[in-house]
């Protein structure tokens, strides 16, 4: 359903360009969740927010359904946005302290002409149930609920379009691990019964790994490995998604583990030559400095970018 | 039957509980401020007097009532006294009081208005747009904003309304700025790209989105404006450019310096009234400024 080729995003910066997004192909079908995890700063939110033109990309293609979302306007464009919508990582900063939670979400109905006026009620009541929150929420300001009934609030106002995708970006990394489950639990719910899709943009292994069909991961810009989420646990092939999940805490701490990855993730505005992780790399050679490695399929829906893989 | 009921009874609610909360607090932040009580006291006063100049000293306040330079509290019917031309002080400072707020009011509106609305569009817009508006307020604050509006005085027809849109027209520059500045911050803000996302336009998303969080600062900026528009238009009217129509402080003093000497009242009474009218619009711009602050939101 999205298809994603060569997205290229460039931030200005004193060094020049820095980018952020550096050529990536992705493909989300419908239903599916896919799982995008990299360190922060790898690009990954940007990544997501280029793929609704909350970023405008300088290259590449976003297509749905085959239609390229770039130079979309007007109705064209609102048609796309009430198809793909945004959940974002801090509960607070989204959400407008100056507006009540029944105008956020029939603002959204109201744009989409989804409606009149008791129809519109009627159906942000429903959504707010749906999502586990009270209908006196309505009348209340996002400063009167709590981190994690903000995070309903936010799911709320991408679900009430009924879009087809939902791109997630880090939705419960800002939550208590109590109040995570919660969330992911509602996810998940909300996926079987709406039959949507998810990108679900995640530094944490372990989120990913309960939720996502398909994993990404992400490095410095570019999409190092991509794999079942079985398969990218069980035989992670790139080092950099091994040392990845070997990170992951364990209940059992004896269990041997690869070398742990040392040292910080160079900036974007001045990356490596060649393999972008070779100066991290427990295992680069010669070559991995000098040749930029391209994704190959080494096993079907399995695909690395590794000289070594 | 009951349910559609109880919905149609929480709409009116929902409406009232909408600004309740927020405006309540601030209220109520501004009840426990002995500053917020000072200001709106005084400038309550000033308004009361200005509003019902006419009935407490009916008549033209520019005529002569008596014999020239009768002092203050010695006769009861001129309680402050008469100038150089036998005219009552205390009519000039009652009457003056309109002419003073009404140019103040309505120049820090047209101020608040003009900056606000090139201040959002550069903020928002970025880019091009920004620079060449930005541009423009600097080409306008360069500009001496006294000399400026001497200027302008003398193009327009010396009539108040006239002196106020002038007023207005050489400080809208501040207001541009603050605006711009706060809508730059806004619009990178989580919720913009939330509206964005659900389709919103960019007119939604300035006016109802950005412009309700940038508020507060605009509201604080207009009253301390207000202030500096009447010191704008006693200084015009004390050079003769006002209205001569119309009394006002400014005009009071003006005819009143030369027998500074001999009747200082005429000069120290109007003066008085300048001073205690923008140190209550001060204080009020302060309370306001503590009441609105989102830093002391969630105390």
């Amino acid at each position: 359903m999205l298809s994603v080729e060569g997205l290229e995003v460039r931030y200005a910066h004193r060094d020049g360009a820095l980018r952020a997004v550096d050529g990536v192909d992705l493909t989300v079908g419908r239903g599916e969740t896919v799982g995008l995890v990299g360190e922060s700063g790898c690009g990954k939110s940007t990544l997501g927010k280029a793929i609704l033109r909350l970023v405008e990309p300088i290259g590449g293609r976003v297509a749905i359904d085959g239609v390229d979302v770039a130079g979309l306007k007007g109705d064209r464009l609102l048609a796309f946005r009430r198809r793909v919508q945004f959940v974002f990582q801090d509960p607070y900063a989204s959400l407008n302290p100056r507006r009540t939670i029944g105008e956020i979400l029939d603002g959204a109905l109201a744009v989409h002409r989804l409606g009149d006026r008791p129809t519109r009620r009627h159906r942000v009541r429903e959504i707010l149930d749906r999502v586990g929150l009270p209908a006196d929420a309505v009348d209340r300001l996002p400063h009167e609920f709590s981190g994690g009934q903000r995070q309903r609030i936010g799911i709320a106002r991408a679900l009430v379009l009924s879009p087809d995708l939902i791109v997630l970006d880090e939705p419960v990394s800002a939550l208590d691990v109590s109040i995570q489950a919660q969330i992911l639990n509602l996810l998940v719910d909300l996926k079987r019964e709406f039959g949507l899709a998810y990108l679900f943009v995640s530094h944490d292994l372990s989120v990913v790994r309960y939720i996502a069909d398909r994993v990404l991961v992400m490095y410095l810009g570019r999409i190092v490995e991509c794999a079942d989420h079985h398969v990218l646990f069980g035989e992670p092939r790139h080092p950099y998604t091994r040392a990845l999940v070997d990170a992951v805490p364990l209940p059992d701490p004896r269990r041997p583990r690869a070398a742990i990855v040392a040292g910080d993730i160079p900036s974007a505005a001045r990356p490596p030559s060649g393999c972008r992780f070779h100066p991290r790399c427990p295992l680069a050679i010669g070559r991995c400095a000098d040749e930029v490695p391209s994704m190959r399929e080494i096993a079907p829906g399995h695909a690395v970018a590794c000289h070594l893989a | 039957m009951a349910e559609h009921a109880g919905r149609a009874a929480a709409v009116p609610r929902g409406a009232r509980l909408r600004l309740s909360p927020r405006l309540r607090r601030t209220l109520g932040r501004l009840a426990v401020n002995p500053t917020a009580w000072l200001g709106f006291a005084i400038l309550g006063t000033v308004i009361g007097l200005a509003a019902f100049a006419p009935v407490l000293f009916p008549g033209d306040p520019l005529d002569m009532v008596a014999e020239p330079f009768v002092r203050p509290f010695v006769a009861l019917a001129h309680p402050l006294g008469t100038d150089s031309l036998g005219r009552d002080v205390a009519a000039g400072i009652v009457h003056g009081a309109r002419a003073s707020l009404l140019v103040g009011f309505v120049a820090a509106l047209v101020g608040t208005l003009v900056g606000t609305a090139i201040g959002a569009v550069a903020g928002y817009r970025g880019g091009l747009v920004d620079d060449l508006l930005v541009r423009l307020t600097e080409l306008f604050q360069t500009i001496p904003s006294f000399i400026f509006l001497v200027v302008l005085v003398a193009i327009v027809p010396p009539k108040a309304v006239w002196v106020a849109l002038a007023i207005g027209i050489v400080s809208w520059p501040t207001v541009a700025r603050l605006v711009r500045a706060e809508f730059r911050s806004l619009r990178r803000r989580d919720f913009v790209l939330a509206a964005r996302s659900v389709g919103h336009s960019a007119s939604h998303i300035v006016l109802r989105e950005i412009l309700p969080n940038a508020l507060p600062a605009i509201i604080v900026t207009g009253s301390v404006m207000v202030a500096s528009a009447i010191l704008l238009e006693s200084a015009l009217s004390f050079l003769g450019m006002g209205d001569p129509d119309v009394v006002s402080w400014g005009a009071m003093i003006g005819s009143g310096r030369e027998q500074l000497r001999t009747a200082w009242y005429l000069t120290a009474l109007p003066g008085a009234a300048i001073v205690v009218t923008v140190l209550a619009l001060n204080l009020v711009g302060d309370a306001l400024n503590d009441a609105l602050n989102p830093r002391l939101e969630d105390r």
